[in-house]
C-alpha cells in the first residue's frame, strides 16, 4: 500500500484484531523507553481464579528495577535512588462507554505517510503497583520531590555580570563586509537597467524603491530618473509610495485600477 | 487448582511508527472491525487559520513586491507575531467505506498522558506481547451531513416550536425543500416573473378597494365629468358582465375560446404596470384599462369600481382629500416610460370597443337580477360580445405566442380569482346599484351569491356589508335577517358556529 501523501488512505486490514491498551506509571515507562530494544521488560501471568475472575500480574524485570532513573543517574547520589516496585497487578478497566481503536502513522522510505489501524482495543487495562511499603516509599520520595521550591534563594559573593557592552556586534560587522565587498553603485547603461525594471514589473505591479535598487543595484538618483520615464508614482494609499508602469508599458490591461 | 499462563512483555524500539488512540463514544455504534475502508486525513482549515485577509495577488497584476514580508515586519514592530500554521497539528477527518460513509472529525485530546504513560500491547506470534508506547489520543466525532440552520432560521423553527411535532424530520424537510426549489426554480421562472407582478397588483387593489375607488374619484377631479361618466358606465357594465360570469359559472370556466380576449388586457396591462403614465390624460387611460382588468380578474374590483363611480364620488372625493391614490399617481408618473405612447392608443381603441358592448347589456341589466340562471344566461351573452370586441383590441396588442399561453394563464387567473374574491369585503353593492334596485347596498342578489360562493357565518356576511358604503340610518343587519330568512340557505354547524350556504343552481 503506497499511498501518495494526497491520498490519505486508512489501510484496515489490521481492524480486527484485538489489542490491549494499557497504562502505565511513569517510573516504569520512563524506563521502558530506555530499555535495550526486544529485551524482556516484564512477564505477565494471567491465572484463572476460582471466581471465574482472571487475576492478572505484572512482574517487572530485575535488570529494570535495578536500572536507574535517568535524571538521578546524573545527579544526586544513588542512595537517594527509590527503588521501585517489582509486582504490579492489572485492573481491567470498563471501556462499554466508548469505543477505542489504535492506528498509527508513519513514513514510508519516500516519505510517504502511511495511515493504518492497528487494531480494535478489546481491554483496557492499568498496571497498578501494589500497595506495599516499596512503593509507599517511593511516593514519599516523589512528593517530597515535588515539593522543593524550583527557585531557591543563594547568596552571592560579587556580583554577575549578564551582559557586557559590545562596541561592534557581530551582525554589524557581517554587514559592513558585505558592504564594503559589493562596493559603490556604478551608474549601468539605461536601457539594461530599463530591460531589468521590466522583468521586474512583469512579476508584480508595484515597487518600492528601495526594492528596485536592491534588484537593479543602480543609485538611487539614477534609478528615479529612469522610473520617473517609464512609472508612475503612487503618493497615496493603496500602494503608497509604490511605483508602477505606466499604462502604455504595461503588458496586463489596467482593469482593476485601484 | 488455577491455571496460569505467562507472557513475555517485550519493548520493540520503534521511532518511526507512532502509535495513536481514537475515540469514539459508545453512542455513535462505531465497530472498526468492520470498516471495509477509509481514508483519513488532516483537516485543511487554512483558510479558517488565516481569518478573512483580503485578497491581494501574489504576482502580476495588482501585486506589490514584497508584501507579506513587509506586513510582517510591520506587526512585528507593533509586538504582534503570528502563529505559523501546521498541517500536522490539524484535526483528522475520518471517512469510513467510502463515499457514502459517515465522517468524522478527530481532535487531538491533551493532557491525557500527563501523569501517565498508555502502551499498546499486541500479541506477537510466539505469544509474547510487544508494547507501543501511545503518542497521542484523539477524540472522533462525528461530521453532521445536515446544513445546521441559519441564525434566521432557527428563529423562525422556534417560532413553531410548538407546533412541530416530528423534530426528526426538520432536517430532513429542509433538505427536501432545498432540493425541490433548486429543480423548481427554473420551471417556475418563466411564469412566476409575470405572475408577481400581478399578483402584487392585486394587492395594492385589495388596499384600493377597501379604500373604496379611489382612483376613479381622483379621475373625476381631472377629468370632464360627463364623458367620463359615459365612458366608465360602458366599461362598468363590461366588467359586470365579467364578474357575474365568474361568480355564477366559476366552475365551467373551462374557457371559451373569446376569453383569449381576457387574457390579452392582462397583458397590456402588466405592461402597463411597468410603464405607467405620468400626464393626466395618459393616467386616465391607464387607469380605465385598470379597471376593466379588473373586472376580468375579479369581480370585487368590478363592483368597487361601480361604486366608486357612481354613488360615492362626489362624497367620497370630500373624504377623501388626504387619499393615498396620490401617492401612488406620483410613483406611477416616476415610473415613466417611453413606451407609453403606443400602449395608450391602444387602450383607447379598446375602450371604445367596451363602449360598444356596453351599450347593449345596460337595458338587460335591470329587470332580470333576481334570477340567476337567467342572469348568468345574460352574462354570457355580454361576455360574448364583449369579448368579441375586446379580442381584437388585446390582439393588436399581443403577439401570438401570448394567445397560445393563454390556456394557461386563464386558469391562473381563475385560481386567482378564487383566491381573492372571499377576502374581499366589497364586493356586494355594486350589482344593486346597477340594477337600481336597492339603494342600499344590500340585496337579495349579493347575500346569494356570496353565499354561494363559499359558506360563511352571519356575522362574516355582516362583515362584508359593514366594509361596503353603506348610507346611514340604514339598519342592515335586519334587512339581511330578511334576506336570509327569504333566500332560506343551507345550515351546517362547523366548530360549534352556523355557516350558511347556498348550492348554485
Amino acid at each position: 500500500m503506497s499511498a501518495s501523501s494526497s491520498a490519505k488512505e486508512l489501510n484496515v486490514e489490521n481492524a480486527s484484531r484485538g489489542v490491549w491498551l494499557v497504562k502505565v506509571p511513569k517510573y516504569i515507562s520512563s524506563r521502558w523507553e530506555r530499555a535495550p530494544p526486544l529485551s524482556e521488560v516484564g512477564r505477565l501471568k494471567i491465572t484463572k481464579g476460582p471466581g471465574g475472575k482472571p487475576e492478572i500480574l505484572f512482574d517487572l524485570s530485575d535488570d529494570l528495577v535495578a536500572m536507574k532513573d535517568a535524571q538521578n543517574s546524573s545527579g544526586s547520589t544513588s542512595k537517594d535512588q527509590p527503588v521501585i516496585p517489582k509486582a504490579h497487578r492489572f485492573t481491567i478497566s470498563d471501556i462499554s462507554n466508548q469505543h477505542l481503536a489504535v492506528f498509527s502513522h508513519s513514513e514510508d522510505e519516500k516519505g510517504n505517510q502511511v495511515l493504518a489501524v492497528e487494531g480494535n482495543v478489546v481491554q483496557k487495562g492499568e498496571c497498578r503497583p501494589m500497595g506495599d511499603n516499596k512503593y509507599m516509599a517511593l511516593k514519599k520520595k516523589t512528593i517530597v520531590a515535588a515539593r522543593q521550591p524550583t527557585k531557591q534563594v543563594l547568596q552571592l559573593d560579587k556580583a554577575v555580570v549578564n551582559y557586557k557592552p559590545i562596541a561592534a556586534h557581530k551582525a554589524d560587522i557581517e554587514f559592513e563586509q558585505r558592504r564594503k565587498a559589493e562596493g559603490k553603485k556604478s551608474r549601468e547603461d539605461k536601457d539594461k537597467v530599463m530591460d531589468v525594471l521590466f522583468a521586474a514589473f512583469e512579476k508584480h505591479q508595484y515597487y518600492n524603491i528601495k526594492d528596485l535598487e536592491r534588484i537593479t543595484k543602480q543609485p538611487i538618483p539614477y534609478l528615479k530618473e529612469i522610473l520617473k520615464e517609464i512609472c508612475i508614482y503612487n503618493a497615496k494609499n493603496p500602494h503608497k509610495n509604490m511605483w508602477e508602469l505606466k499604462p502604455e508599458y504595461r503588458h496586463y490591461t489596467a482593469s482593476d485600477k485601484s | 487448582m488455577s491455571q496460569s499462563q505467562e507472557f513475555v512483555v517485550r519493548v520493540p524500539r520503534e521511532t518511526k511508527k507512532r502509535f495513536h488512540v481514537m475515540r469514539f463514544s459508545a453512542a455513535l455504534n462505531v465497530d472498526v472491525t468492520k470498516w471495509k475502508s477509509g481514508r483519513l486525513e488532516r483537516e485543511n482549515n487554512i483558510k479558517e487559520f488565516k481569518g478573512s485577509v483580503e485578497e491581494v495577488p501574489k504576482y502580476g497584476a495588482g501585486s506589490e513586491f514584497g508584501r507579506d514580508m513587509k506586513e510582517e515586519a510591520r506587526r512585528k514592530k507593533y509586538g504582534i507575531t503570528t502563529k505559523k500554521y501546521k498541517a500536522e497539528d490539524q484535526p483528522w477527518i475520518l471517512r469510513v467505506n467510502g463515499r457514502e460513509g459517515r465522517k468524522y472529525r478527530g481532535i487531538r485530546e491533551g493532557g491525557v498522558s500527563e501523569n501517565t504513560s498508555y502502551y499498546v500491547f499486541f500479541q506477537a506470534h510466539d505469544g509474547a506481547f510487544e508494547a507501543f508506547s501511545v503518542s497521542e489520543w484523539y477524540n472522533f466525532i462525528p461530521i453532521p451531513k445536515y446544513k445546521a440552520l441559519t441564525a434566521e432560521e432557527a428563529e423562525e423553527k422556534f417560532v413553531k416550536r410548538d407546533k412541530i411535532l416530528n423534530y426528526f424530520s426538520v432536517m430532513a424537510s429542509k433538505k427536501k425543500q432545498g432540493e425541490e426549489s433548486g429543480e423548481n426554480i427554473e420551471e417556475k421562472l418563466v411564469k412566476k416573473k409575470k405572475k408577481d407582478f400581478k399578483v402584487s397588483d392585486m394587492d395594492d387593489w385589495n388596499y384600493d378597494s377597501d379604500n373604496s375607488g379611489i382612483k376613479s374619484e381622483n379621475q373625476s377631479d381631472e377629468e370632464d365629468q360627463k364623458p367620463k361618466n359615459k365612458l366608465k358606465g360602458s366599461n362598468k357594465k363590461v366588467k359586470k358582465g365579467k364578474g357575474k360570469k365568474k361568480g355564477s359559472d366559476d366552475e365551467d370556466d373551462d374557457s371559451e375560446p373569446h376569453e383569449d380576449s381576457d387574457e390579452g388586457d392582462f397583458d397590456t396591462r402588466e405592461v402597463d404596470y411597468m410603464s405607467s403614465s405620468s400626464s393626466s390624460e395618459e393616467e386616465e387611460v391607464d387607469e380605465k384599462l385598470n379597471r376593466e382588468l379588473k373586472g376580468v380578474e375579479d369581480e370585487d374590483a368590478l363592483r368597487q369600481l361601480v361604486i366608486s363611480d357612481e354613488e360615492e364620488e362626489e362624497e367620497e372625493n370630500r373624504e377623501k382629500s388626504i387619499d393615498p391614490n396620490s401617492e401612488k399617481t406620483q410613483s406611477e408618473e416616476s415610473k415613466k416610460i417611453p413606451e407609453l405612447d403606443q400602449k395608450v392608443k391602444i387602450k383607447q381603441e379598446k375602450d371604445d370597443s367596451n363602449s360598444g358592448s356596453s351599450s347593449s347589456s345596460e337595458d338587460s341589466d335591470d329587470s332580470d337580477f333576481d334570477d340567476s340562471k337567467f342572469q348568468s344566461a345574460m352574462f354570457m351573452q355580454k361576455k360574448v360580445n364583449k369579448s368579441k370586441n375586446g379580442s381584437d383590441a388585446s390582439k393588436s396588442v399581443t403577439d401570438s405566442s401570448l394567445v397560445e399561453e393563454k390556456d394557461e394563464k386563464h386558469s391562473k387567473s381563475a385560481i386567482k380569482r378564487k383566491l381573492i374574491s372571499p377576502e374581499a369585503p366589497v364586493s356586494k353593492k355594486p350589482k344593486s346599484m346597477d340594477s337600481n334596485v336597492v339603494n342600499d347596498g344590500i340585496t337579495e342578489e349579493a347575500v346569494k351569491r356570496y353565499l354561494m360562493r363559499k359558506p360563511m357565518t352571519t356575522t362574516e356576511l355582516l362583515q362584508k356589508f359593514k366594509s361596503k358604503k353603506i348610507p346611514m340610518g340604514t339598519d342592515f343587519t335586519t334587512t339581511i335577517a330578511q334576506i336570509i330568512k327569504k333566500l332560506n340557505p343551507e345550515k351546517q354547524t362547523i366548530k360549534g358556529k352556523l355557516y350558511l350556504s347556498i348550492k348554485p343552481s
